[in-house]
C-alpha cells in the first residue's frame, strides 16, 4: 500500500513536530531546571528637590496672560489638593502679589538652576534652596531669584508646603 | 456683619470711655448707632505696595486695606487677614504701631480690645498677641513671640514657622478668611493718611486740596499754606531748690516737666461756589424791568469762597534735654577750682525720651513728659529743650526743630550756698 503526503500535509506535520518539541523543551526547563528567581532593585525614595524645583517655578511664573486663578491652581496641584497648606499659601499670597501683576501686566518666567537640601527634619520635611533666574516675559530683563522652598512628603509622594519667609530663612541660617 | 461690627465698636468707644479725646476720634467716623457719619468718605479697598512683604523679583508686595476718611486727612485702616498676619510679624516697619488707637475683634464677636499709644491700656505685645488669636495663631505665635518680634529678634518668628506644627500656619489663615471670620478684625485710627500705611490715595488728596478753577470763570485766589508754629514749654517742677545728688543723702534728684506744641498746618484756599440766582432778560436792549413776558431767566451766582482745611503735624520722634550753660561749665572748671581742686564735670548733659502726644480737636498736637528724679550732678544752670523732627503733612514736608522751653539751677552746697 502507498500512502502518498500532498505538500500541504508536509508542512503540516513539520509544524506539528516543531511545536511538539518547542513545547516538551519548555516542559522540561520548568519541571527540571530551577531559574534564579529576577529580585526587584531597589527603588530610591525621591526626595523634594523635584517639587521644590517645580513648585518654585510655579509661584514665580506668573502671566497676566494665564491669571491668577490657573496660578493658585498650579500650586495647589504641586501641594496635594484645595485642603493643604501650601494651597492656602498660594491662595494667600495671590493676594499679596497678584494685584501688582494685573495693575501691571506682567508676564514673569523662572528657571531653577540648582537646588541644594539645607534642612531635613527627618519627620517627612525638607527645605530646600533652590537657585536660578527670573525673567521679565515682557522686557526680557532677567534677575537672580534664590529661595527657600518647604516640601513635605505624602506618601511616596513630595508636596509643596510653602516659600520660606526672611524670617524663617534667617531661623534656618542661625542654626544650621 | 461690618455694621455690627460698628455698633458693637460704638458700644465699647462711648459707653466704656476708653479712647483718648486728644487723640483722632473714633466718634469722628461713627455716629451712636454705629453708622458710618455723613463726611466720612468710604474709600473702600485700597491695594498699597509695600516693602516689608517677602520681595521677589519684578514684584513688590502688596498691603490691603479697607479704607475710611475724613476730608481732614484723618482715617481709618481695617486690614486684611494676611496684610494683617504682616503686619504683625513687622510691626515698625508695617506703621501698625503708628495708629493712634486700635480696636480688634476676636473669636468672632465675644471680645473687643482697645488700645492706643495714649492711652496705653494695653501694651504693643498684648496688642499683637491679640492679633494672632484673632487669626487663629495663638497656639504658635504666644505672647512670648510677639514679645520677640518688638524686641527685634526676627528669628524667634521663623523658629515658630520653622517647628513642626507651624507647618500648617497658612492653612489655618487661609481657613479664617474663607469663613470671613477674620477678614477684617482689626481697626486702625491714624490722625492722618500721610501717617497710615496707605498714604492719602489721590481719592483722599482730591478732597483734602482745593478744586481747580472752572476756565472763564472768576478767578479765585491762589491757596496759601501755613504752618503751625512749634514751641516748647519746659520747668523745675519739684523741689524748690535743686541740691546736687553728691551733697544729697536722700538723693531727691529734680522732677521736671516738658511739653512741647505744633500747630495745626492750615491750608487758606478759595472755591468758586453757586452762592445764589439772579434773574436776567434774553433779549438785547432790556432789562429786568422791562423784560417782555417769557424772556425773564434766571441763572446761577458764582462767587470765591474762602475755605481752610486744617492738618496736624505729629513728630516723628521728640527728645528732651537739659544742658549746663557754659558759663556755669566755665564756673566749675574755673572758680570751683579754688575750692575743690580737680572739680570736674560730671554728666553736663541729660537726654530724655518717651512722654506721650497726640492730635486735638483742632489739629494742634500736643506732647508731655514728666521726669522723675533726674541725679543731677553738676551744679549750675541748665537749659530745657525739646528737640526732634516731624513728618509733615500732606502739603508739607517735615522739619526738625529744637526749642528751648526754660531753665532751672542746681544747687552746691558750700561754706555759704552759692550757685
Amino acid at each position: 500500500m502507498e500512502i502518498k503526503l500532498s505538500t500541504l500535509g508536509k508542512i503540516l506535520g513539520v509544524l506539528a513536530v516543531i511545536v511538539l518539541v518547542l513545547g516538551g523543551g519548555w516542559w522540561g526547563v520548568r519541571t527540571f531546571l530551577t531559574l534564579p528567581t529576577p529580585t526587584p532593585t531597589p527603588t530610591p525614595i525621591p526626595d523634594g528637590r523635584e517639587t521644590a524645583v517645580a513648585a518654585l517655578t510655579a509661584f514665580l511664573s506668573m502671566d497676566v496672560s494665564e491669571g491668577q486663578d490657573a496660578w493658585v491652581a498650579r500650586l495647589c496641584d504641586l501641594a496635594g489638593g484645595e485642603d493643604t497648606n501650601g494651597c492656602a499659601y498660594a491662595h494667600l499670597m495671590a493676594e499679596v502679589y497678584w494685584p501688582n501683576v494685573l495693575r501691571d501686566k506682567k508676564r514673569l518666567g523662572y528657571e531653577a538652576q540648582e537646588a541644594v537640601l539645607v534642612r531635613d527634619f527627618g519627620d517627612g520635611r525638607q527645605v530646600w534652596k533652590v537657585s536660578g533666574t527670573a525673567k521679565d516675559l515682557n522686557t526680557g530683563e532677567t534677575k537672580p531669584g534664590e529661595f527657600h522652598v518647604a516640601v513635605v512628603r505624602e506618601g511616596d509622594a513630595w508636596r509643596f508646603d510653602h516659600v520660606l519667609l526672611p524670617q524663617e530663612v534667617e531661623a534656618l541660617e542661625a542654626n544650621p | 456683619m461690618r455694621k455690627a461690627l460698628f455698633v458693637l465698636i460704638l458700644v465699647v468707644v462711648l459707653c466704656v470711655g476708653l479712647v483718648k479725646p486728644a487723640q483722632a476720634d473714633w466718634g469722628d467716623f461713627f455716629d451712636e448707632n454705629g453708622n458710618l457719619r455723613p463726611g466720612v468718605v468710604d474709600l473702600g479697598v485700597q491695594k498699597v505696595p509695600v516693602d516689608w512683604m517677602p520681595d521677589l523679583p519684578f514684584v513688590d508686595g502688596t498691603a490691603t486695606y479697607h479704607m475710611y476718611a475724613l476730608p481732614n486727612g484723618e482715617t481709618v485702616l481695617m486690614p486684611s487677614a494676611t496684610t494683617l498676619f504682616f503686619m504683625a510679624v513687622n510691626p515698625y516697619e508695617s506703621g501698625l504701631l503708628d495708629a493712634s488707637s486700635r480696636l480688634s475683634l476676636m473669636e468672632g464677636d465675644k471680645l473687643v480690645v482697645l488700645g492706643g499709644m495714649a492711652g496705653g491700656h494695653i501694651t504693643p505685645a498684648e496688642f499683637i498677641g491679640t492679633i494672632f488669636r484673632g487669626l487663629g495663631l495663638e497656639k504658635y505665635f504666644t505672647t512670648e513671640i510677639a514679645d520677640a518680634i518688638l524686641k527685634g529678634d526676627k528669628s524667634a518668628i521663623g523658629s515658630v514657622l520653622a517647628g513642626g506644627d507651624a507647618f500648617r500656619i497658612f492653612q489655618i489663615l487661609w481657613n479664617a478668611m474663607k469663613n470671613d471670620k477674620a477678614l477684617y478684625l482689626t481697626f486702625l485710627l491714624y490722625g492722618n493718611c500721610a501717617n497710615s500705611p496707605a498714604g492719602c490715595p489721590p481719592e483722599l488728596v482730591a478732597l483734602m486740596r482745593p478744586t481747580p478753577q472752572v476756565p472763564g470763570s472768576p478767578s479765585c485766589a491762589a491757596p496759601t499754606v501755613t504752618r503751625g508754629a512749634i514751641s516748647a514749654k519746659a520747668a523745675l517742677v519739684a523741689p524748690a531748690k535743686v541740691l546736687v545728688v553728691g551733697q544729697d543723702p536722700e538723693k531727691r534728684g529734680a522732677d521736671l516737666r516738658f511739653e512741647l506744641t505744633i500747630g495745626p498746618t492750615i491750608v487758606t484756599y478759595e472755591e468758586l461756589e453757586q452762592t445764589g440766582t439772579e434773574q436776567y432778560c434774553d433779549l438785547k436792549g432790556y432789562t429786568t424791568r422791562n423784560c417782555p413776558k417769557g424772556h425773564l431767566k434766571e441763572r446761577p451766582i458764582y462767587e470765591c469762597v474762602r475755605h481752610t482745611v486744617s492738618y496736624c503735624e505729629p513728630p516723628t520722634w521728640v527728645m528732651a534735654e537739659a544742658t549746663l550753660r557754659q558759663s556755669s561749665r566755665d564756673w566749675i572748671l574755673g572758680d570751683l577750682q579754688w575750692y575743690y581742686p580737680g572739680a570736674y564735670l560730671h554728666k553736663p548733659d541729660w537726654s530724655w525720651r518717651g512722654g506721650s502726644g497726640g492730635c486735638d480737636g483742632s489739629n494742634t498736637y500736643r506732647w508731655t513728659l514728666n521726669v522723675q528724679k533726674a541725679q543731677i550732678e553738676d551744679p549750675g544752670w541748665y537749659d530745657l529743650k525739646v528737640r526732634g523732627a516731624t513728618a509733615g503733612t500732606p502739603v508739607t514736608t517735615g522739619r526738625s526743630f529744637v526749642e528751648t522751653g526754660g531753665a532751672f539751677d542746681a544747687w552746691l552746697m558750700m561754706t555759704t550756698v552759692i550757685r
